[in-house]
């Protein structure tokens, strides 16, 4: 026989407590109760019931019920210890009640926790999936993206690293290779641009060399020729010396005007801008020609107000009037006016050369700045290098201004403007500081020259 | 009145010649020393033959004109005699020294009456000094 201490089975029993409604009670094989949290209950025979009567025959199962408060419960039984201690005289049930209210409650609850987590999970699924796809895609696309910024930036050592295993690393192999490309085409450039300056460079230092080398000799002949015509009496010999002389004289112009061209197209050639009053620089070449213009009765109206100044290489600009000038006697048969007018604009003086000479057409006006041109071909003219017009188109372009002439038509005179910048009210104060200046330049270059020697 | 001595200084003697020619034609008041050498140059103005004006090339073997130039300006004497260039030349230096040094600058192949021209306004100018 086991001896059974009924307190300690009730102890375990009372101690069950299942949610807030659920308890468990232990009925023996009379359906007596033997243990329940409410004591009142104990030693109460309780009703045969589907489940008591269940148990007591040794089976297993849950069932529901109203209990008499209208209650729905649910209970489970499990039939317990039986005929190993009374020896086969029925056996004891541990039943389990539990309000099925409580029990749904859970259920609800936990319906409503599904409801509220699976939105999150779902939306942490999807931070992860953006996650993986941002390491191993928007990274490569980004890292693609930085390097093609700094190849555009003339980065060319720049090489993207990506190693994804899929079309982004080939794509990246790609770039790189094309930027190994562009490197080897940017040095080939780079080589062959040098090359061109050298070219040019040589080709200027050609010219300034042969100018010099043909202006040289030319000296003796232009000087001596005038001196054996003078000599001479026989006026064959004198026809003779007139065209040799023609044609040298010709010859002079033509290389001079090459040279200064060459000059103005030199990148070492640095132009003198000095503040410079217009109406000065004008009269002088007024001045220079006056013989040439009283010869052939040309007026000159100028109308260029005193005050206007530019800002100018003195020697080239007079150089541009003395061109723009001698055209338009050569252009005016005989007789005419050049009106010479300036305008000041904010930044810019706009100069023009009126001539009531020959004009041009539209085909001459669009070719008369180009080298070698001549306005009349068929014409053989000792008193045009073709060099005069854009020898003045360079002038102007290096002191940063534009050129242009216009015409009506032949026979409608023809006329040249050009901008240049202005230059500054000059005040006495500031005339000083500027010869001061002038001079510690002058002294500077001539120290740099000695050093150059 | 003594006739006034100019020198040229050219490697070019055919320049000098026609230089001389021309010049002594044309001012009877004149008279040109051509040499054929910076060199040669500074040894007549060693020798005291100072002359009233120099016309100086620029590009000649051996001391080329800016040297002479220098040369001349270093000596407490003669760099108060007035130097006008007279070049071919259209190099850089040739145009950056333009209208800096010297009294002034004639390009080759000149106009005989603008050198007489331009060697009296300067001999007036130092004379009035």
């Amino acid at each position: 026989m086991v001896k059974i201490d009924l307190k300690h089975i009730w102890k375990i029993a009372d101690d069950i407590t299942i949610g807030k409604t659920g308890f468990v009670y232990i009925i023996n094989n009379q359906s007596k109760i033997i243990s329940h949290p409410n004591k009142e209950y104990l030693s109460v025979i309780i009703p045969q019931s589907n489940e008591v009567s269940k148990v007591l025959k040794n089976f297993t199962g849950t069932t529901n019920y109203n209990n008499r408060f209208g209650e729905q419960i649910i209970c489970s039984y499990i039939p317990i210890l039986g005929e190993t201690i009374y020896n086969n005289n029925g056996y004891w049930g541990v039943i389990v009640n539990q309000q099925s209210d409580e029990v749904f409650k859970m259920v609800f609850s936990f319906q409503r926790h599904l409801i509220i987590i699976t939105p999150m999970i779902i939306i942490g699924i999807i931070i992860g999936i953006s996650l993986f796809f941002s390491r191993s895609i928007i990274t490569p696309i980004k890292k693609l993206e930085d390097g093609m910024g700094a190849v555009s930036s003339g980065n060319l050592d720049y090489h993207v690293n990506i190693k994804s295993g899929d079309e982004i690393e080939y794509l990246a192999s790609s770039f790189n290779k094309m930027t190994d490309d562009l490197k080897s085409l940017n040095s080939k450039v780079q080589q062959r641009t040098t090359e061109v300056e050298k070219l040019l460079l040589q080709k200027d230092e050609f010219i300034g060399q042969l100018g010099h080398d043909l202006k040289n000799p030319l000296n003796p002949i232009v000087n001596l020729l005038p001196v054996l015509e003078e000599r001479e009496h026989d006026p064959e010999t004198k026809k003779i010396f007139e065209v040799v002389n023609r044609n040298v004289e010709y010859m002079r112009n033509l290389v001079v005007k090459t040279v200064e061209l060459a000059r103005l197209n030199s990148p070492n050639t640095e132009l003198t801008m000095n503040e410079t009053n217009l109406l000065d620089e004008v009269n002088n070449v007024v001045e220079k020609n006056k013989i040439a213009l009283e010869e052939n009765n040309m007026e000159i109206d100028n109308n260029i107000d005193e005050n206007i100044m530019i800002k100018a290489d003195k020697l080239r600009i007079e150089e541009l009037f003395d061109n723009l000038i001698i055209n338009a006697i050569k252009y005016s048969k005989d007789i005419g006016t050049i009106t010479i007018d300036a305008k000041e604009d904010k930044d810019f003086v706009t100069v023009s050369v009126k001539d009531t000479g020959i004009g041009m057409t539209e085909e001459q006006l669009s070719h008369i700045f180009d080298e070698f041109y001549k306005a009349d071909e068929a014409r053989h003219d000792f008193d045009s290098s073709g060099l005069g017009l854009p020898i003045c188109k360079r002038i102007i372009e290096r002191h940063g201004g534009k050129i242009w002439a216009e015409s009506s038509g032949e026979g409608k005179g023809t006329t040249f403007y050009f901008t240049i910048p202005a230059g500054s009210e000059t005040i006495i104060g500031d005339i000083e500081g500027k010869i001061d200046k002038l001079q510690k330049d002058t002294q500077k270059r001539d120290d740099e020259n000695w050093i150059r020697k | 009145m003594d006739k006034k001595v100019i020198m040229a200084v050219d490697d070019d003697a055919d320049n000098n010649f026609s230089l001389k020619l021309r010049l002594e034609k044309l001012d009877p008041g004149c008279e040109v020393i051509t040499v054929d050498s910076g060199k040669k140059c500074l040894e007549l103005l060693e020798n005291n033959e100072i002359p009233d004006m120099i016309l100086m090339d620029i590009m000649m073997p051996g001391a080329n004109g800016w040297e002479t130039y220098q040369k001349l300006k270093e000596n407490s004497t003669w760099k108060n005699i007035p130097v006008i260039f007279v070049s071919a030349s259209s190099d850089e230096l040739a145009e950056k020294i333009k209208g800096l040094l010297g009294d002034d600058y004639i390009e080759k192949p000149y106009d005989i009456e603008d050198v007489k021209k331009r060697i009296d306004e300067i001999l007036e100018k130092s004379d009035q000094k």
